[in-house]
């Protein structure tokens, strides 16, 4: 049987920055464009087939074994809770977890806060660590308004340069942990189709020297 | 709710006849082979209480079926089939050799697609400490999925004293070394680089754990590379644990399905020494796992050693389905119709047909022949008799032939093994 990788990606920017990766280490897609809306690329030489799929479904395609590699930032795989292997920071797509509140708001200790966000499971996940009971508002974008509108407390989101929140009067109040983009594989691919996989994992690390362990 | 009568809930599922035929035929290869190892088969109760899942550690609690009963005592549907067994086991002495076949119930409640109820098949080898349990249970896992006619799977194997061994080394909260754990379990190196450096751990432990995230592969180059790692006595032994077992395998003829993955950490809290899981190619999930266990049945005080397996059954069908290896459908051979005159020698003849080893339905004939031979081709009859006092006549549906005779002269003949039409 012959053996294929699927490499599931989120569509857009990610999309974009990963298929310039892999041509990179001779995998091209050449039907590949921002704007096609073919969801499937095939790389036969190298046995690659590229799957487009929407970013918060990466780890599901990748943890079911859908696609056996996929690329997806960290903050849509902490919200996933997908068990799979997290093999490389690629280091890109930067930005990081925060909780931010209005500018000038006074935590009150005695009162459950309400904290709005996209990514209810991170947000419980750190306020379990903290130690805090929290009323989580599940919001789908423009978490920065809840503040500002009083639906809730705080908010948990990603951060890339911090902008968004000025313009809206608010402030990072903690940071979680830093997000980049990952390269995550299935846990039964890599036993069964390791070559292939780990000779991807080698090209695409960034400073692949490092990638072997040193302090 | 809108009426319920219709719907199934999610993780669950009807079997169809043909389909339950498929898996009644691979539940008896899987039986055999446990059955020709002289593991007996037992069966456990579907609910137990709550507590004898909880109190050896394991399984999470959210991932288990709970009900109340009268008196307020927490239940749970089977979740798990070797902590019942240790239960069954505890007390006595001797090797134990047990198989089962049974239903499990896991709570699933992120909707992927995952099954709550699924047969999971195993085998739980009580009371030798030897590697050779060890081996001979990888071997009859293996021996399964070749007698499924799966022949490209790997079997990975692990040693939870490893990684734990060397986690020892090291002075660190519990929290710490959890996480470390799981970063290790993710093969998340980049972060795991970055915690241990927080960490402030010595600098050759340090790099021993580094060294784990990428210790998996082939068995012989693993082990190697494991080895000059190793830091203390516990370590040591581990590695020549699951070097002998290795070793085993190889005489079994089986090393060839063997690969090593020394980041595994301990997936059910309860095992001690080797764990494993089977993956076959192109089939992104875990068919089967298993391990060695020596603390969680007490005997006279003291753990009695222990290991097994466990295979899902529904995953193995999905993956005979993938490679197209699932068995014919449902059939019967004969479909006797009778005239309520001639009822009596009819049922005769199902019967004498049904001896000879022929799946054999009976009907009183109302409908029009048409209609008995357009019910008869759907659900996969053969052949078709009708009964005329002592005369018969046959429409094979495979050809559409149909032979006319007497009884006596058609039951001589398929003594003879002579068929009209068709032979199966």
């Amino acid at each position: 049987m012959e053996k294929y990788i699927n490499l599931a990606v989120a569509k857009g920017r990610l999309a974009d920055t990963a298929v310039k990766a892999l041509g990179g280490m001779g995998i091209s897609f050449d039907d590949y464009t921002s704007s096609s809306r073919k969801l499937i690329h095939i790389d036969h030489k190298s046995g690659v087939r590229l799957v487009l799929v929407k970013a918060d479904d990466v780890p599901t395609y990748v943890e079911q074994g859908a696609a056996d590699v996929g690329i997806v930032g960290k903050d849509t795989l902490m919200e996933s809770m997908a068990s799979v292997y997290e093999m490389m920071d690629l280091e890109f797509g930067k930005c990081k977890f925060v909780v931010a509140a209005l500018k000038d708001r006074v935590e009150n200790k005695q009162k459950k806060s309400y904290v709005a966000t996209k990514y209810v499971n991170v947000a419980k996940e750190f306020f379990k660590s903290k130690g805090k009971s929290v009323e989580i508002i599940k919001l789908n974008g423009s978490v920065e308004l809840a503040p500002l509108v009083g639906l809730a407390d705080t908010i948990v989101d990603i951060v890339e340069t911090g902008t968004t929140l000025k313009e809206n009067g608010l402030v990072i109040v903690e940071e979680i942990c830093p997000v980049s983009a990952r390269l995550i594989v299935n846990k039964a691919s890599l036993k069964t189709k390791g070559d292939i996989i780990e000779n991807m994992i080698q090209q695409l690390c960034p400073n692949q020297k490092e990638r072997k362990t040193d302090l | 709710m809108e009426n319920s009568f219709d719907f199934i809930p999610e993780g669950v599922m009807d079997i169809h006849s043909d389909e339950y035929a498929a898996k009644e035929k691979i539940i008896d290869r899987i039986k055999k082979s446990f059955k020709g190892y002289g593991y007996h088969q037992v069966s456990t109760p579907a609910f137990e209480y709550y507590d004898t899942f909880t109190a050896l550690g394991g399984l999470s609690k959210e991932k288990m079926f709970k009900l109340i009963d009268q008196k307020g005592r927490i239940l749970v549907l089977r979740p798990d089939m070797t902590i019942p067994i240790a239960r069954m086991a505890a007390g006595k002495s001797g090797y134990q050799k047990y198989s089962y076949v049974s239903s499990i119930f896991r709570m699933n409640d992120k909707q992927n697609g995952m099954k709550r109820e699924f047969i999971q098949a195993g085998v739980e080898f009580l009371g030798n400490d030897k590697e050779d349990a060890d081996g001979e249970i990888i071997a009859i896992a293996i021996e399964i999925l070749l007698k499924n006619e799966i022949s490209d799977f790997q079997i990975d194997m692990g040693h939870v004293g490893f990684c734990k061994a060397l986690l020892n080394e090291c002075e660190i909260s519990k929290g710490q070394q959890t996480q470390i754990q799981y970063l290790i379990e993710q093969k998340n190196l980049a972060e795991l680089k970055d915690y241990i450096k927080a960490c402030k751990i010595k600098n050759t432990t340090a790099k021993a754990i580094l060294e784990i995230p990428s210790l998996y592969g082939s068995a012989d180059k693993v082990i190697e590379r494991a080895s000059s790692l190793i830091q203390n006595d516990e370590m040591k032994k581990a590695i020549e644990n699951l070097e002998k077992v290795y070793t085993i395998l190889k005489d079994y003829g089986y090393d060839k399905y063997i690969t090593i993955d020394l980041g595994v950490i301990n997936p059910m809290h309860y095992y001690t020494g080797i764990v494993f899981k089977g993956y076959i190619h192109d089939y992104g999930k875990t068919i089967l796992s298993g391990g060695r266990y020596d603390q969680l049945i007490k005997a006279d005080g003291r753990g009695l050693p222990a290991v097994g397996f466990g295979l899902n059954v529904d995953k193995l069908m999905e993956v005979l389905e993938m490679y197209n290896l699932n068995d014919k459908p449902c059939y019967t051979d004969f479909l006797v119709l009778y005239k309520e005159e001639n009822r009596k020698s009819a049922f005769r003849m199902a019967s004498d047909l049904r001896d000879k080893g022929f799946i054999v339905e009976t009907d009183g004939c109302k409908e029009s022949l048409k209609e008995q031979i357009f019910h008869a081709a759907a659900r996969n009859i053969k052949e078709i008799i009708e009964i005329k006092g002592n005369m018969l006549k046959v429409i094979s549906l495979k050809n559409n032939h149909v032979y006319g005779g007497a009884i006596d002269e058609f039951m001589k003949r398929i003594e003879m093994g002579q068929l009209f039409g068709s032979i199966h």
